[in-house]
């Protein structure tokens, strides 16, 4: 309890802003999600999946109401989901930094790490609230934007979501709190420390996103039906009926009895898309979750021995 | 000139850490764009049969032969672009983080008033140290404004990137006038607040709210400038700021005027250009609704618009840098 009291007083500016801006970010994606939800749910006919049914005028007049407010509530919501996918990385960031740079800025360190009993005790006791906050705020945040997700993908589950898994945004949290907390120990200031952190983290996040493609093209299966937005398509190809023989959509265009060919795929010839499919993207998340946790456990056990080591 | 260095030097050391990480940031990414521009440049040199763009009138495709270095061009044009798109933001965050500590640590740090003190006033300590951080920014997001249009010219060969709203807003000028627009913010609201990482939060919010408004404003305001853009071809290198239906009897409605007056909402298209309310309408070419439009700011007025843009938002930093003097000098130093 004295360790919360403790974390409350020294960040109580950066928890009341990032707790305002949350609260505000968790109301508008309930809002939003059961708004689309409703709209969906006053003109059923008007999302039915039967595209050969025919509506009647007044029908059409009712859905285009309805197609323009659902859209209206999927523009807030689209950026309300970009707001999703950056909090874990604030939260971490502005969070994690302060907690050793700003007692090292203030030249409050030596004293901080004397009167405690140990400078282990003294870290864990400033990091496991903020860790708390951390895994609270994204929890709250993720599990509020569950209505919306299901209405921007249309309940599918797949590679077409904004908003990745509830655990792949925790990992990210936890990664962005251990970055922020190494790079303000590295520093001893607060806000270089945040800038710092920032970039590592936009490097990070684009070797792990190129990192990714490159795992998941190397997975990637040819598979005759294109599975909607759900899916991650990699590459185009033919595969030869009789033989099962597979040939890249490139280099069969390029072959020079392509242009003589009235339609593609030519008889006899499938045409086939390397992908991984939608069902397959719990899968993925996870994988995702464990090397981003895995990168937050290396950064953490980076923190705990540079703050045991750092000079006041 | 011993006191300008003197000023310099000692503005330098208040901010080594943040002018640092910047300009090492700034250096990667201008790296990465000029080897890119180079790259680019030096595809369209090696392969001018190809046309990528489809300039010549008499291009006949190029054959197989282009087929790779067309996906290399365009695989690097589309990388570049999404780094220039997101280039924007280099300016407001640049300013912001060199602003929000001016005030903001002396104050947090208990050293204000031996700063404010020690001067020979509150103006002149502020004035110093608010024009260093704005050289300091204007270098760093000059170089950016320049490296992106050279980017942005080498991704577009043939074409005058100068009269050109092709990454309006995400390269040139405007990339350094935002950063007065951060300065400004982050020093106000550093000075209101006196805690640098609060002031960082709010700032980066109050800098979000501000940049809408803008973009709005100024949509509004080009909006009421366009003209009516060509109905049957794209109009290159122009801004596109409405578009509509224009009905037979020549007035001009938005799609949701068109909506709201119960038009029919899944219009067709007639080979005419006109749009009729059903496919049988078309075929006959009878009871035409009206015609698309487009309204438009033609390319050559690329510099005007930009220096107006450009204008507005330094002029919105200088009016928070003001503000923020105001709050300095009637600040407690704790």
């Amino acid at each position: 309890m004295g360790a919360l009291r403790m974390a409350w007083k020294l960040q109580r500016w950066e928890i009341t802003t990032l707790a305002a801006v949350g609260a505000v970010l968790a109301v508008t994606l309930l809002a939003v999600g059961w708004r689309m939800e409703s709209v969906q749910a006053s003109a059923p006919d008007c999302w039915q999946t039967d595209v050969d049914a025919v509506l009647p005028q007044s029908a059409v007049n009712e859905c285009a109401q309805a197609y323009a407010e659902h859209d209206a509530a999927r523009t807030i919501g689209s950026m309300a989901g970009a707001g999703v996918v950056l909090l874990p990385f604030v939260l971490g960031v502005v969070l994690g930094t302060p907690v050793v740079a700003r007692e090292i800025e203030a030249r409050t360190a030596s004293i901080a790490w004397s009167v405690s009993r140990s400078r282990g005790r003294w870290l864990a006791l400033r990091t496991l609230p903020i860790l708390a906050f951390v895994v609270l705020g994204i929890a709250v945040i993720g599990l509020s934007s569950l209505t919306l997700q299901r209405q921007l993908t249309g309940g599918e589950v797949g590679f077409g979501s904004l908003i990745p898994q509830l655990p792949v945004l925790l990992a990210r949290g936890l990664l962005a709190l251990a970055v922020g907390l190494v790079a303000g120990t590295l520093l001893g200031r607060t806000l270089p420390a945040v800038l710092a952190s920032a970039v590592f983290l936009i490097a990070i996040s684009i070797g792990l996103s190129i990192g990714l493609d490159v795992w998941m093209s190397a997975e990637a299966k040819p598979i005759a039906e294109l599975d909607g937005t759900s899916s991650k398509v990699y590459n185009s190809g033919l595969r030869d009926d009789a033989t099962g023989e597979l040939i890249n959509l490139d280099a069969f265009l390029a072959r020079e009895d392509a242009d003589d060919m009235l339609e593609i795929p030519p008889p006899g010839m499938t045409m086939v898309h390397w992908q991984i499919p939608g069902s397959e993207y719990p899968v993925w998340m996870a994988r995702e979750a464990g090397v981003t946790g895995g990168l937050a456990i290396v950064a953490g056990v980076a923190f705990v021995l540079t703050a045991l080591r750092r000079r006041p | 000139m011993t006191g300008a260095l003197t000023w310099a030097r000692f503005s330098f050391r208040l901010q080594r850490l943040e002018i640092l990480i910047l300009s090492a940031a700034v250096l990667a990414a201008s790296a990465l764009m000029v080897w890119w521009a180079f790259e680019l440049v030096g595809l369209s040199e090696a392969y001018p049969e190809c046309d990528f763009f489809g300039n010549d009138s008499d291009f006949s495709g190029g054959g197989s032969a282009c087929q790779a270095p067309t996906e290399q061009f365009f695989g690097i044009r589309a990388s570049a672009e999404m780094l220039i798109s997101n280039v924007w933001l280099a300016g407001l965050v640049a300013g912001l983080v060199l602003g929000v500590p001016l005030v903001a640590r002396e104050v947090e740090g208990g050293t204000a008033q031996l700063a404010w003190t020690i001067g020979r006033s509150r103006v002149r300590w502020f004035v110093g140290r608010v024009a260093f951080a704005a050289l300091v920014a204007s270098l760093l997001l000059a170089v950016i404004a320049v490296v992106t249009e050279i980017l942005a010219s080498a991704a577009a060969p043939g074409f005058d990137m100068s009269r050109d709203f092709t990454l309006y807003g995400a390269r040139g000028p405007l990339v350094v006038a935002r950063g007065f627009l951060g300065l400004g913010v982050g020093v106000v609201v550093g000075a209101v607040l006196g805690r640098q990482l609060p002031a960082l939060l709010v700032g980066l919010i109050l800098i979000g709210l501000l940049y809408a408004a803008i973009a709005f404003g100024m949509g509004r305001w080009n909006e009421t400038e366009g003209i009516l853009g060509p109905r049957d071809q794209n109009a290159r290198g122009a801004l596109y700021v409405g578009a509509g239906l224009e009905l037979e009897t020549g007035e001009r409605i938005s799609w949701g005027d068109a909506r709201a007056r119960d038009l029919s909402p899944e219009m067709i298209e007639g080979i005419d250009g006109r749009m009729y309310a059903s496919q049988a309408d078309a075929e006959a070419g009878r009871n035409a609704i009206g015609r698309r439009y487009e309204l438009i700011i033609p390319g050559e007025r690329y510099p005007e618009i930009v220096a107006r843009e450009a204008a507005v938002t330094v002029g919105l930093g200088a009016v928070l840098l003001l503000t923020a003097l105001l709050v300095t000098q009637r600040r407690r130093p704790r």
